[in-house]
């Protein structure tokens, strides 16, 4: 597919959102129905009240006409989410361990299944706004560490690991460029130092 | 046919199983375009039927004629058709002009049980055998009264939902129309077999027919001479001619008796029909018993379905106080109250959306504005006072006193007034106002919060509503300079202006297509979204087009600009004594020249407001001189373009706060012979105004859906009036 230059290394937000989209919720339905074959996934039979996992996707399209409620993922609540967010306070150099979709799953229980949440929704926005404030203070402060050769991302989402793809790949790849020309002058450096003769001219070539 | 409560969930899922479709819309909805009650009851269904999944197309439409052109442009398969507000009081197959065979076709074919429909979750329903399966049917919800018998009793193809009125009501003219339909038919048959019995010999199958037919008519006939005459092969010529001539006599007797009974019978109908009009029940109110009996209610619906009722309080107050109590315990049983809210009771987040039952004020737009102001400009206020006299403005004045609120304070705007007199009002009120006549001023409303962003009652947001509906860009353009599109404004420079008739058509044209946009507008200020929406169309101006909560709040500032005007122009016309008083009812004309903003009062919405202020200061006026206090008024406003008057009659209203027995006491009074039940003037003009259009020569046009607003051509106006008073119709 060709794609406009600044495209075509990345994801768009907006992708991203669909790929978490089907990630499997449990679900408790209010009606029974059958199951339906879909091309990439299977809906199983719902029974009326007995939980059930399905993609987001087809609960969230449950839940906007009223048939079902979503019961919210383990770690969707203010405690689990603190605790975090302490973690991430205690240890300045490295990321805590949140579910790889963690921003996009929020956002979209929020908006279109807050009453389902356990907690009130505005105390969970708070908390989720804390959390990404602080990792993404945490990764800009990491960029100073950019070299050529390796990146350590331990434990970011794939949102977030998104937002840096572009300027870390773009920095990395000069960076490497750069290296690999020292290098080589470097090694041009020692072949010409063992050779002993010192010749103005090839200076001038590099 | 009709339908009562019970029958609503079942009617309901046939249409949710005769509409889904996956390639095609199947189902319209026709609503009346300036009416808030049908609105409300239209979007409540559009959030409805989105949830289902099923494809609509919803048409606003202004008047008969508009409905009746996309009556006629919709699909061949559509099947359901849904009009909201209007409809009941016409009869509709001729109307649209069905064609009943080809609709109705004999289907005794069982469902089809393979619908792969996500929808069909339900338990499948045993297969229905119905005989007789319907191509299209046409629902009405609507709360104008009377109903057209033939589409509650006639039809099969319309459906009305009623709201078990017709079965406690209306048993009388059920008999009546279906005797006379069978009748009608009996009188042909009857015609038919007496000449035959004339012509033919004596026979014992005429015998045997004439016997039947005796028989069918000897239901009605309370005949004491009940003798079977049987015409034998054995009787002698005189005798036979003797049997015959009784018989021709009996048949006689029989066709004069079923002719009168037939018009008994169609008086007992017209007679139904002359009542006069009004407003029975809110459609938001239908909508959400429908809502009820398929178990789908829920605090959205609710909040739509209350602005709705509170929309008819304005006009019909009886209506509102009888469904409030209702309402009010709905909204207690929908309350959320799950663990997570009831932690922040009493304080307010940036989500909340709940709506509760407070203290509301019938002031007018209390919260937003001025205390004083409100006081001045509430209707209510105004006709008790006297506002529009100078001593009546003393005596606010004077109220204000002994309330102890300093006029300094009562100017400064509500939000910014001090929290200690504010906590007082409601006891204020109740001490000091019943003095002045100011009963029922706080009573209990509805109020929605909007988050952080604001709170809005009930009636507020009607007020709001109800000021969208009338934004006319006159008003407009005084706010916002000239941002509003002008297109609409050259088209008219390129008529012919020889062309009277082409002119007038495109300016109603042009009008009607002004009130269909408004009809969005206020569409869009009630979905709850509330996000803004940049539109870049041939309007060049940084008009943001906002939806929601912030489309709600313009339309207040709107609606403080009409009332003003409103109460500029009642007083002046009170001043100048425009409004005559004739014997049976009062008229006011505006012309041009008299009134400045003439124009706005081209809306029936509009003139209405301005009826009613006016007949409550006259009604307090006169309260005292019980023999003309309840005269219907009539209001006739110019359109100097089109050289038409738009006129509009308003039934009496008793004056707000008066109990039943007064009531009873006044229409006693005033007019000796009248029914001592009436408790709520029925508005009789709408069928004055249809018989008079058909036989006086004026070039009248009736084409709103209620029939007491029409136009008129400036010349005919008075030789109208005068026939309105002769015609004794009122």
């Amino acid at each position: 597919m060709v794609l406009p230059a600044q495209l075509q290394n990345n994801l768009t937000p907006s992708e991203v959102n669909f790929l978490a989209e089907n990630e499997l919720v449990t679900i408790l339905p209010r009606y029974t129905m059958q199951k339906m074959q879909l091309i990439g996934t299977k809906v199983p039979a719902l029974r009326a009240m007995r939980r059930e996992s399905v993609p987001l996707w087809v609960a969230l399209i449950l839940k906007s006409q009223d048939k079902c409620s979503i019961i919210p993922p383990k770690w969707l609540n203010v405690a689990y989410l603190k605790d975090k967010y302490d973690e991430e306070v205690r240890k300045p150099n490295q990321f805590s361990a949140l579910p790889w979709n963690w921003l996009e799953i929020s956002k979209m229980l929020l908006a279109r299944a807050s009453d389902d949440l356990s907690d009130p929704s505005h105390l969970l926005r708070s908390v989720l706004q804390d959390l990404r404030e602080i990792r993404l203070v945490k990764s800009r402060k990491g960029l100073k560490e950019l070299n050529e050769s390796n990146i350590v991302l331990n434990g970011l989402s794939l949102l977030e690991i998104n937002e840096l793809r572009p300027f870390v790949l773009t920095v990395m790849n000069k960076l490497r460029q750069l290296h690999d020309t020292s290098n080589a002058q470097d090694i041009a450096d020692q072949d010409e130092y063992e050779d002993g003769g010192y010749d103005d001219d090839d200076d001038d070539d590099i | 046919m009709y339908i009562t409560p019970n029958q609503y969930s079942a009617t309901f899922k046939e249409i949710r199983r005769s509409s889904t479709s996956h390639s095609t819309c199947k189902l319209i909805l026709f609503v009346s375009c300036l009416n808030i009650d049908a609105l409300c009851a239209a979007k409540i269904l559009s959030v409805l039927l989105r949830k289902e999944l099923i494809q609509y197309q919803m048409i606003p439409v202004v008047g008969y004629s508009d409905l009746k052109r996309h009556y006629e442009r919709i699909d061949a398969d559509v099947t359901n058709v849904i009009l909201i507000g209007c409809g009941a009081m016409l009869d509709l197959e001729t109307f649209f002009e069905l064609n009943v065979d080809e609709l109705l076709h004999q289907d005794h074919s069982t469902e089809n049980s393979d619908d792969l429909d996500v929808n069909d979750d339900l338990k499948r329903d045993p297969s229905k055998n119905s005989k007789i399966k319907s191509k299209r049917k046409i629902y009405i919800i609507d709360g104008h009264r009377p109903w057209n018998l033939d589409n509650l009793f006639g039809s099969n193809i319309v459906v009305c939902f009623d709201d078990g009125f017709v079965d406690a009501n209306l048993t009388h003219e059920k008999s009546s129309y279906t005797t006379l339909v069978e009748k009608f038919a009996d009188m042909d048959d009857d015609e038919d077999s007496s000449s035959s019995e004339e012509e033919d010999d004596d026979d014992e199958e005429d015998g045997d027919e004439f016997e039947s037919e005796k028989i069918k008519e000897s239901e009605f006939d309370d005949t004491d001479d009940d003798e079977e005459i049987i015409f034998n092969s054995q009787d002698s010529e005189d005798t036979t001619s003797r049997k015959r001539k009784r018989q021709e006599h009996r048949v006689k007797k029989l066709r004069k008796q079923t002719k009168n009974e037939k018009s008994q019978h169609e008086n007992v109908v017209q007679n139904y029909y002359n009542q006069g009009t009004t407003i029975i029940t809110a459609n938001s109110i239908t909508i959400y018993a429908l809502l009820s009996a398929i178990g789908e209610t829920n605090i959205e619906y609710l909040w739509l379905s209350i602005i709705g009722t509170s929309s008819l309080d304005n006009d019909y107050p009886n209506i509102y106080d009888k469904l409030q109590p209702l309402l009010k315990d709905e909204v207690l049983r929908l309350k959320p109250s799950n663990n997570s809210v009831s932690n922040n009771n009493g304080e307010k987040t940036a989500d909340s959306t709940t709506l509760n039952i407070e203290l509301d004020y019938h002031l007018f737009l209390l919260r937003h504005w001025t205390l004083y102001d409100s006081f001045f400009y509430s209707p209510q206020v105004n006709a008790k006072l006297n506002l529009w006299t100078e001593e009546g403005k003393k005596k606010l004045h004077k109220m204000f006193a002994t309330m102890g609120v300093s006029l300094a304070m009562a100017q400064q705007k509500w939000l910014y007034m001090d929290v200690r007199v504010k906590k007082q009002l409601p006891f204020i009120f109740n001490r000091y106002l019943p003095k002045y006549g100011l009963e029922s001023i706080v009573r209990e409303g509805f109020i929605r919060t909007f988050g952080y962003s604001g709170q809005l009652s009930a009636m507020e947001c009607v007020e709001s509503l109800t000021a969208l509906f009338e934004v006319h860009k006159r008003l407009l353009g005084e706010k916002m300079g000239n941002n509003i599109d002008n297109n609409s404004d050259d088209e008219g420079d390129d008529e012919d202006d020889n062309n009277e008739g082409n002119r007038i058509q495109a300016k109603i044209e042009r009008r009607e297509k002004s009130w269909v946009n408004n009809f969005w507008l206020s569409w869009d200020a009630l979905s709850t979204e509330t996000s803004t929406i940049n539109t870049n169309k041939t309007i060049s101006s940084n008009f943001k087009k906002s939806k929601g909560f912030d489309l709600l709040l313009q339309g207040l500032d709107h609606a403080k600009i009409i009332q003003q005007v409103v109460f500029k122009t009642g007083t002046s016309v009170l001043d100048r004594k425009l409004v005559t008083n004739l014997r049976l009812y009062r008229l006011c004309v505006l012309d041009d020249g008299s009134i400045p903003d003439l124009d706005i009062f081209n809306n029936p919405l509009m003139l209405n407001k301005l009826g009613s202020w006016l007949m409550e200061n006259i009604t307090e006026l006169y309260i005292m001189d019980s023999k003309s206090s309840l005269k219907p008024l009539v209001v006739a406003s110019l359109d100097v373009s089109s050289d038409t008057y738009l006129v509009i009659g308003l039934a009496p209203k008793y004056p707000r706060g008066m109990d039943n027995s007064t009531r009873l006491r006044l229409a006693a009074n005033g007019n000796g012979n009248l029914d001592a039940t009436v408790t709520t003037r029925l508005n009789t003009f709408s069928v004055a105004f249809q018989q008079l259009a058909n036989t006086s020569g004026a070039k009248i046009r009736i084409d709103s859906f209620d029939s007491s607003v029409i136009e008129i051509r400036k010349d005919d106006l008075p030789p109208f009036l005068e026939k309105l008073t002769l015609s004794g119709l009122i």
